[in-house]
């Protein structure tokens, strides 16, 4: 069994607890294939920066500035990113590199704090930096990190302030896809509440978009979030779903059509071994599955979203597991998401080229054995670690 | 245990820490090619990369031979090819290449006839221009020179 009952430091699991010579090895072999990884992410990264590069975010910044909807994010990103694009393009980029940067850091900070063995709280902070997704992210000036900050926060803050942290997780609604195992995991656990909570704190926030960007944008908004066309791709460039580490982008690393019908299968069994695994486990547990299913619940998730691992990097941490399990989760997804950013053709080659990768996208089954692991494996389910 | 035994066995732990460490980063490095171990990067401007980078339907001439390809001065990519053809065939053949490329649009509406250069542009299935493209053909002694520079949009796509 997965499941370990030995408390650390302030009754937090901690890999401390098992600490024999083979482990530190790992430990310290982790370290050393991490730190590979930083120093071939983190220069490209740091010249970016440099550079002012926008990446996507000029894509935020131009709607912005002149307040107006961001597609299908929440509107309420128009007025939080309006006060960062009245610095100019550049150095917006810059401003906004440097929140997610801290954003980043706060979350390998937190990950790492309930251990004690200075090689364990290394490789699991090193495993958050130098993730290349969340590398990415970075490069584009995306929100991914502070998603993966506030999920985090929601998570942690769900356990013994259940309002407060539902109303945390209502700002994975920034990408609404990401609201999607959030709520998933409150329904398992029965907190209808909380998903009360955080659906009317998520309008709420997209109310404030909206008399920002002019109430008549609301209409707007609900015709594009309903126009799912031929399927959910359609608008796509090849090159571009073949960038998705959900379901569609996963058939197409392993060679398959993504069939409507196949991703909707795809979905709805991740939402069902989610569902299953929440309501089965204890609530760190179950938070961690739901932060792990984050990109299998949605049929759009590029892969530099996988940066929301992070979060989840440190909800595995905290959820009492043997310290071996949790070191061959974390160890195992964070190698099945380098193998997949390797596999994935970006910088793009040729922008009107077939979907194609360079080899499957591990991550996506790895996080679903992830899941179904823990629910098979790892099932306690503690009373009362959720305050009423 | 002894203090200086128990300094002396901290700091072989921690010797033996970063030799492990710095083992395992090498060897990760190696294998995936990364710093230190980074093989030269390759030309995005070489031969074979701007051939590489010529769009599937672009609507060039058959009959003609490979002369340079590079970097260009005015968009990213530059091609020359040589043709035995007159400037009059290569036009038509260019024009029935265009007929079969629906995505490709001349922007202007000069013969393509003798010494000629035009421009055209790729519209992805949105309507949105995804290349832009210069066509030039200069007739020689023994046939022509076919001038192809070409920009992917936006042009930040090419590399730098």
């Amino acid at each position: 069994m997965l499941a370990a009952r030995m408390p650390a430091r302030s009754g937090s699991p901690s890999l401390d607890a098992m600490a024999p010579l083979a482990v530190r090895a790992a430990l310290l072999v982790a370290i050393g294939v991490e730190l590979a990884v930083l120093v071939a992410f983190v220069p490209e990264t740091v010249t970016r920066f440099w550079a002012g590069g926008p990446g996507d975010f000029a894509n935020l910044y131009v709607r912005a500035r002149h307040l107006r909807l961001m597609g299908l994010y929440s509107p309420v990103l128009t007025p939080i990113l309006y006060p960062i694009s009245l610095a100019g393009l550049h150095a917006g980029f810059r401003i906004f590199f440097c929140i997610n940067v801290a954003a980043l850091m706060a979350v390998a900070y937190i990950a790492q704090r309930p251990l004690r063995m200075p090689e364990a709280r290394l490789a699991v902070a090193l495993a958050v930096v130098s993730l290349p997704q969340a590398q990415w992210a970075l490069r584009f000036g995306h929100t991914t990190p502070l998603l993966a900050l506030a999920m985090l926060c929601g998570f942690l803050l769900v356990q013994r302030h259940p309002v407060r942290g539902a109303a945390v997780l209502a700002l994975l609604s920034i990408k609404p896809q990401y609201a999607v195992a959030p709520i998933i995991y409150l329904a398992a656990r029965r907190r209808f509440l909380l998903i009360a909570v955080l659906t009317s704190v998520s309008l709420a926030l997209a109310g404030i978009g909206f008399a920002v960007v002019g109430p008549g944008e609301a209409a707007a908004y609900v015709r594009e979030a309903l126009n799912w066309s031929s399927n959910t791709t359609s608008n796509l460039l090849p090159v571009q779903q073949a960038w998705m580490y959900s379901w569609p982008g996963f058939l197409i690393s392993i060679g398959v059509e993504p069939n409507r019908l196949l991703t909707a299968d795809l979905l709805l069994l991740s939402a069902g071994v989610t569902l299953v695994a929440c309501a089965r486990l204890d609530g760190m547990r179950a938070a961690s599955v739901a932060a792990l299913s984050m990109i299998l619940v949605t049929p759009y998730s590029q892969f530099y979203d996988a940066c929301l691992l992070t979060a989840a990097f440190a909800l595995l941490v905290r959820a009492r597991l043997r310290p071996v399990a949790t070191g061959a989760l974390i160890g195992g997804l964070y190698v099945a998401a380098v193998v997949s950013q390797a596999n994935t053709i970006y910088p793009v080659r040729d922008v009107l080229g077939d979907a194609a990768t360079d080899g499957v996208f591990w991550i996506t089954p790895a996080l679903l054995l992830a899941i179904a692991a823990l629910a098979v494996f790892a099932p306690i389910r503690a009373g009362g670690e959720e305050a009423a | 245990m002894r203090a200086p035994a128990l300094a002396r066995r901290s700091t072989l732990r921690l010797v033996a820490s970063a030799a492990v460490i710095a083992g395992a980063f090498l060897a990760a490095a190696w294998f995936a090619g990364t710093p230190p171990f980074q093989p030269a990067p390759l030309d995005p401007y070489s031969e074979a990369a701007v051939m590489r980078a010529i769009p599937f339907d672009a609507p060039l001439p058959y009959d003609v031979h490979l002369a340079s390809a590079g970097r260009g001065a005015q968009l990213p990519y530059h091609v020359v090819w040589t043709s035995k053809l007159s400037g009059n065939a290569i036009g038509q053949q260019v024009l029935d290449h265009l007929a079969g490329s629906p995505k490709w649009q001349l922007t202007q509406n000069g013969p393509l006839a003798g010494n000629f250069t035009t421009h055209f542009a790729r519209l992805s299935s949105d309507g949105q221009m995804t290349h832009f493209a210069e066509l030039s053909v200069r007739q020689t002694a023994t046939g022509s020179v076919v001038v192809f520079d070409f920009t992917p949009i936006p042009s930040s796509l090419a590399p730098r």
